[in-house]
């Protein structure tokens, strides 16, 4: 009886070891009495042993395997040092990004340290309190202040003058145009001399 | 002998590099067979496995290297795959013989007959799947289970393979018999 694929396809399992016992025992009861399966299982035997003398045939010798791991311990040596390199490379790039990026900062923010207090929020007892962004704004250090007050004493504004010429100035201006009125009336104001 | 450590060294001590050191020491021969086998003449086994190593080292933190043996397998059949998988491949010199260039033992050319060379070329012309499907169940000795995890593929797709395989390379030497 010819061997068709099927028992070939079990034969090959049964070399293999892949075979559940229970089909072991099945085969092994055909092999007793099917001449044709046993032959079958002997030439798949015989061709099994060559492959295996193939196999091992491919093995590589010993120098070889040398040059296999030389050529590899090169190449990880080298491996390594890109690594290091890109890496020092990366954290030094890092760290110039970082003091490019502070200075920019500091440069552009360099006038808002500097910034002078709103005179709206001087108060009138003199005392000067920084206010950044509302109202105009003159260095604390060239302030001559001129305060202006009603006639119930009242303050109406601070003058802020950079010199003592101009707040004087302000000063005699006001005081003129006092003269000239030809009433004392509430709208005229008086001003008040800092002392400076 | 499967790849299986032996000879087990001290390993605490051991840094990663020198634990990938020497499973490379413990593999590299069974692993160039391997190579060999998949390929055959259509690249350098030696280059594969060395790529193959390379793909490993560039990630080595990431794996256990005392029990390395599967990884390493599993990573020289795929380069080889993939390398038999691109375009325009050129077929390399038959490295039958000894590829150092030096004389070969008596041992090795009775090996060398023209049986085994005959069954070489046989397996060189099998479909790759083949190939790789049958080095690893008769040369590695590993299970179907084992040969599918390592192929990415079914049980009964390894042994489809197998099956097939074998039946073309009787085929295969059959017809080599019958024009000698």
């Amino acid at each position: 009886m010819a061997v068709n694929d099927s028992d070939l396809e079990l034969l090959h399992a049964y070399l293999d070891s892949e075979l559940p016992v229970s089909e072991c025992e099945g085969l092994w009861r055909r092999l007793a009495i099917e001449r044709d399966l046993m032959g079958e299982l002997d030439r798949l035997r015989e061709d099994h042993a060559v492959r295996t003398m193939v196999w091992n045939s491919l093995e590589p010798d010993d120098s070889s395997i040398a040059r296999l791991q030389a050529k590899l311990m090169r190449a990880t040596r080298r491996e390594d040092f890109t690594y290091w390199i890109g890496n020092a490379a990366r954290i030094m790039a890092s760290a110039a990004a970082l003091i490019l990026f502070g200075f920019t900062v500091g440069w552009l923010g360099r006038d808002r340290f500097n910034a002078v207090p709103n005179l709206a929020n001087i108060p009138s007892n003199g005392s000067h309190m920084a206010a950044a962004g509302s109202g105009p704004q003159l260095p604390l250090a060239s302030k001559y202040a001129v305060e202006v007050h009603d006639r119930t004493g009242k303050l109406v504004t601070v003058q802020q003058f950079d010199s003592m010429e101009d707040a004087q100035r302000f000063v005699h201006d006001i005081q003129a145009a006092q003269s000239a009125a030809p009433s004392g009336g509430d709208s005229i104001i008086s001003p008040a001399m800092d002392k400076f | 002998m499967s790849l299986e450590e032996n000879g087990r060294q001290p390993e605490a001590a051991l840094s990663t590099n020198e634990l990938f050191e020497r499973a490379v020491r413990l593999h590299s021969r069974r692993l160039l067979a391997i190579a060999r086998a998949i390929v055959g003449t259509r690249a350098s086994p030696e280059d594969v496995v060395q790529q193959a190593f390379m793909n490993l080292y560039q990630h080595r933190d990431r794996y256990d290297w005392r029990e390395a043996g599967g990884l390493m397998r599993r990573t020289v059949v795929n380069e080889s795959l993939r390398i038999l998988r691109q375009p325009h491949m050129s077929v390399l010199p038959d490295e039958t013989g000894d590829p150092s260039g030096a004389s070969q033992s008596p041992s090795r050319h009775m090996i060398e007959s023209e049986t085994v060379i005959q069954v070489r070329r046989a397996i060189d012309r099998l479909p790759e799947n083949f190939r790789a499907a049958l080095v690893l169940c008769e040369y590695e000795k590993l299970s179907y289970a084992q040969i599918a995890e390592t192929l990415d593929a079914s049980i009964p797709q390894v042994k489809t393979w197998i099956h097939r395989g074998r039946r073309q390379l009787a085929e295969l030497l059959r017809a080599y018999a019958e024009q000698t």
